[in-house]
């Protein structure tokens, strides 16, 4: 009956600790920012203005990028240099898309401090002044860049993706300037502020639950240091 | 030579069977050093090593000991007979069953293999210090060391190893290539690994029967999981050679100075007749000379564990333990590694210095216990990225690792108080880390990796001795011991499975055996990769490589100007391109092409380009660029005309 006792502390212990930390780890849904331009009539032209702004985020210090689809027609004149199609800021606080004069691209993430740490390399893309079709979807932590409905490229990362603002047009400085024509098909995102619960003043019931499974799980660890005290002790092997 | 050296504490140890192998390599180093810091070419270090060998074992018959080690085979046989098959088995597993390094992230292995062949061919300190000298036309040494200036990306890595990090294992694998008559050291380097594996598992077999006194099974079965830990696993498949080459015996300075702690207060001369001194310093000796920053984590986790020492005797005014013996052993270590550790206090000031930069790679996550001690592999990803956790490997991963962390926090309640500071200091060195990197720094992950890997014997020492110490029953703990401990070594030969799917083989010795039918003089060329990834830079291991658009800045084109030039294509973008039937195929394979163009770079170049390269002495980034691209131009230029 001992053991049998001792398997349910354990199960206790674990199953309850386990249920504490998805509680404490799932994120609230009042801090989620929603926003779609899906339908809107929105073009970047290089000689009417530098770029437009498909969101920006003021309110918050912070936000997380939680899913994200664009669809672009971008039509880029041939060998025009360094290009950035799609870029988030002069520093990356997000996603940054950028193509050379090569047609190879490539996807790069940022961290909330504008530093870029992780990216991906996409096969070369056929800019030859033709329109081309630019899908980038991320969601459930994966990212993935279509070209003309095939993937020319994807990236698993469950990293927390910051999003200050996303804009498509001229890169950030003059000598990666995009000269041609984008057309935004699709755009929307939502993006969340990350927020443990609040455990101190109790507003969250998923705060307190939290701490209730993680007494039972303290009180699960000592009714098993309590049963194996009470056991014989046998010594072990020198 | 072991038997002589060999500690009391030691002797009827399951690691005296793996010592005879680990001190005639470790010396064997020792020797190569000298060979190395005074000019010497390093297949001398390996006569003078038999000498030695020989006039210990006279020495050893004279004493009557030899047959000491009969009886150590004959008690621990089934320790050998597994420890043997285990380090044997990982190296021939993980490398495809050849004799080759595997490559999917790390660039290390290349750099060790490139190293040795250098001194493999006679190369020493002072040529490689002249070569660069000459090749970039500065007379700074300490901007040499810094490497990436010369356009000769071999004598680029060997100054990184040799001159700027000071890991001199380089030097014993070239002696070993020498001796064994390998060409390219790419053969044989990963299959040396075996006897510092083998070594590592019979010093973790001692180490748990004498710190945990675990039934001597589950010390065999913990060890297999020290060395099939996927992390560890990791760093050797990554061709972090060095690492692995000194874990066994930073492991033995570990054991050491648990020994020491235990010695008496009272000073004594007979102390200089001591084995455990010499034993001790020929450890430290060789760690040091293989790889100079493990004695930085040694140190530091010997200061973890004299604060908590004195907090411990402020706390029950126990006896304070002094351990006197083993910093004399180190000091003594210090004097027989002299002709490296002479240049180390100034390599030791700038790594102290570059703990605050960004250096190494991103490991997939920040590394919770569950992973740490390998129950669960986060290497999943080939790539070196941080990848982050979803909602049910945080729920998996933080429930597991608290309740290790809580079991341990028992354990230390359980554990005499003396003993507390060498089961906690470890892993206080490791959470410091993790503070130091994350908080303060905010880098990548790379050197909290390298913490927990350097320290796994203690660590995991301190997980095994935690996850039994709450189950005062035999039965249960061997049940709760062994589970864990089988569940972490499928999940290393499960990294092993992937790894061999993921890494890819190159094969630099076939290359340079090409290249020497042709009669393609070493040097001869410069080269334009046109491949991207790895695979290019491993075949340096093999061939002397001047490579033209390496990207690295600063790099003088001026003494290449009379080289051929040759390109270095992806098999797969040759067959795209259609190439000039006027470009001879020097060498290909299933991965990679070497062209050569029949033209100098000076003929590739124009008047004016050339006059611009003269003007200043070091051309810079953009120059190169603008000159690498221009060749590049042409050449798919040509390509369309002529076809």
């Amino acid at each position: 009956m001992s053991i049998i006792r001792i398997s349910i502390y354990i199960l206790l212990m674990t199953g309850s600790l386990a249920i504490a930390i998805f509680l404490f780890v799932s994120r609230g849904t009042s801090s989620t920012v929603e926003f779609d331009a899906s339908g809107s009539d929105i073009s970047y032209n290089p000689t009417k203005s530098s770029s437009i702004c498909l969101f920006e985020n003021n309110a918050e210090k912070c936000l997380y990028l939680t899913s994200l689809d664009i669809l672009l027609r971008c039509t880029p004149i041939k060998n025009v240099g360094y290009s950035d199609v799609f870029d988030t800021d002069c520093i990356n606080f997000g996603l940054r898309i950028e193509f050379d004069s090569n047609g190879r691209g490539c996807v790069l993430f940022g961290d909330s401090k504008g530093k870029c740490y992780d990216g991906i390399m996409l096969p070369e893309f056929d800019f030859a002044g033709k329109p081309t079709l630019i899908w980038v979807k991320f969601d459930k932590g994966f990212l993935s860049v279509d070209q003309d409905g095939i993937l020319a490229g994807y990236l698993s990362s469950f990293r927390e993706i910051s999003v200050k603002k996303v804009i498509v047009g001229n890169g950030f400085d003059g000598s990666r300037s995009y000269p041609g024509t984008i057309d935004v098909l699709n755009f929307h995102i939502i993006a969340h502020k990350y927020m443990p619960p609040r455990l101190l003043f109790g507003k969250s019931i998923r705060g307190i639950v939290s701490i209730v499974f993680f007494m039972i799980h303290l009180v699960a660890v000592g009714l098993l240091i309590v049963e194996m005290k009470n056991r014989p002790e046998i010594k072990t092997v020198e | 030579m072991s038997r002589l050296f060999t500690p009391k504490n030691l002797q009827d140890s399951p690691f005296a069977v793996t010592l005879p192998f680990l001190v005639g390599i470790g010396s064997c180093l020792i020797l190569s050093v000298y060979c190395l810091a005074s000019g010497i070419a390093v297949i001398y270090s390996i006569p003078i090593s038999l000498a030695i060998s020989i006039i210990s074992f006279v020495v050893s018959m004279q004493f009557g000991k030899i047959n000491f080690y009969f009886s150590v085979y004959k008690k621990y046989a089934f320790e050998f007979l597994i420890g043997v098959s285990l380090s044997v088995s990982c190296i021939f597993f993980a490398a495809h069953g050849e004799q080759q390094q595997p490559l999917r992230v790390g660039i290390d292995g290349i750099g060790y293999a490139i190293t040795s062949k250098y001194l493999h061919d006679g190369g020493t300190l002072d040529a490689l210090e002249k070569s660069i000298e000459n090749e970039t036309s500065i007379h700074d040494r300490s901007a040499i060391a810094q490497n990436q200036l010369s356009i000769n990306f071999n004598h680029n890595i060997s100054a990184e190893f040799l001159l700027k990090s000071r890991r001199w294992y380089p030097a014993l694998l070239a002696a070993l290539a020498q001796c064994t008559g390998t060409k390219t050291v790419w053969d044989l380097q990963f299959a040396v690994l075996c006897i510092p594996l083998f070594g590592l598992f019979g010093i973790s077999v001692h180490l748990f029967r004498i710190m945990l006194q675990i039934n001597p099974y589950v010390s065999i079965f913990a060890s297999l999981a020290i060395i099939l830990n996927c992390n560890f696993l990791n760093v050797l498949c990554e061709g972090q050679h060095a690492q692995i080459f000194s874990a066994p015996f930073l492991c033995v300075l570990f054991n050491q100075w648990i020994v020491s702690r235990n010695e008496r207060a009272k000073f004594e001369w007979s102390i200089f007749l001591d084995r455990e001194i010499y034993f001790s310093a020929f450890a430290f000796a060789v760690s040091i000379s293989a790889y100079p920053e493990i004695i930085l984590v040694a140190t530091a986790v010997l200061f973890c564990g004299k604060i908590l020492d004195v907090c411990i005797f402020l706390w029950t005014r126990s006896k304070f333990p002094i351990e006197r013996n083993f910093l004399f052993a180190a000091f003594l270590g210090i004097i027989i590694a002299m002709p490296l550790t002479i240049t180390l206090p100034k390599f030791y000031t700038a790594q102290v210095h570059n703990l605050q930069k960004e250096g190494g790679f991103w490991q997939p996550q920040w590394a919770a216990p569950i992973e740490i001690v390998g129950l669960k592999n986060m290497y999943t990803v080939p790539e070196p990225i941080y990848i982050g956790r979803n909602i049910e490997d945080k729920v998996i991963s933080y429930t597991i690792s608290i309740i290790i962390f809580e079991f341990f926090i028992i354990f230390m309640f359980k554990k005499n108080k003396n003993d507390m500071s060498v089961f906690l200091a470890s892993p206080i060195f490791v959470i410091l880390m993790y503070i130091k990197v994350a908080i303060v720094s905010q880098i990548n992950n790379y050197e909290y990796m390298k913490a927990y890997t350097i320290l796994i014997v203690p660590i995991m020492i301190a997980y095994l001795g935690a996850m039994i110490a709450i189950f005062n029953n035999l039965r249960l703990q061997l049940i709760i011991s062994s589970g864990l401990l089988c569940w972490s070594s499928v999940v290393g030969i499960q990294y092993l499975s992937d790894y061999r799917k993921d890494s890819f083989r190159t094969n630099p010795g076939n290359c340079q055996k090409s290249f020497n039918e042709l009669g393609v003089m070493q040097g001869e060329y410069i080269w334009i990769l046109i491949a991207p990834g790895l695979s290019p830079i491993s075949y340096a291991a093999g061939i002397n490589m001047n490579i033209l658009n390496l990207g690295w800045s600063n790099q003088n084109v001026l003494p290449a100007l009379d080289m051929k030039v040759g390109f270095i294509l992806n098999s797969v973008n040759s067959g795209l391109l259609k190439l000039n039937p006027e470009y001879k195929v020097l060498y290909h394979d299933r991965d990679i092409i070497f062209y050569s163009t029949g033209k100098t770079l000076r003929k590739w170049l124009s008047v004016n380009q050339i006059k611009t390269l003269n003007a200043e002495s070091v051309s810079s980034p953009s120059e190169m660029t603008e000159v690498s691209n221009k060749i590049y131009t042409e050449f798919i230029h040509n390509v369309d005309n002529k076809n």
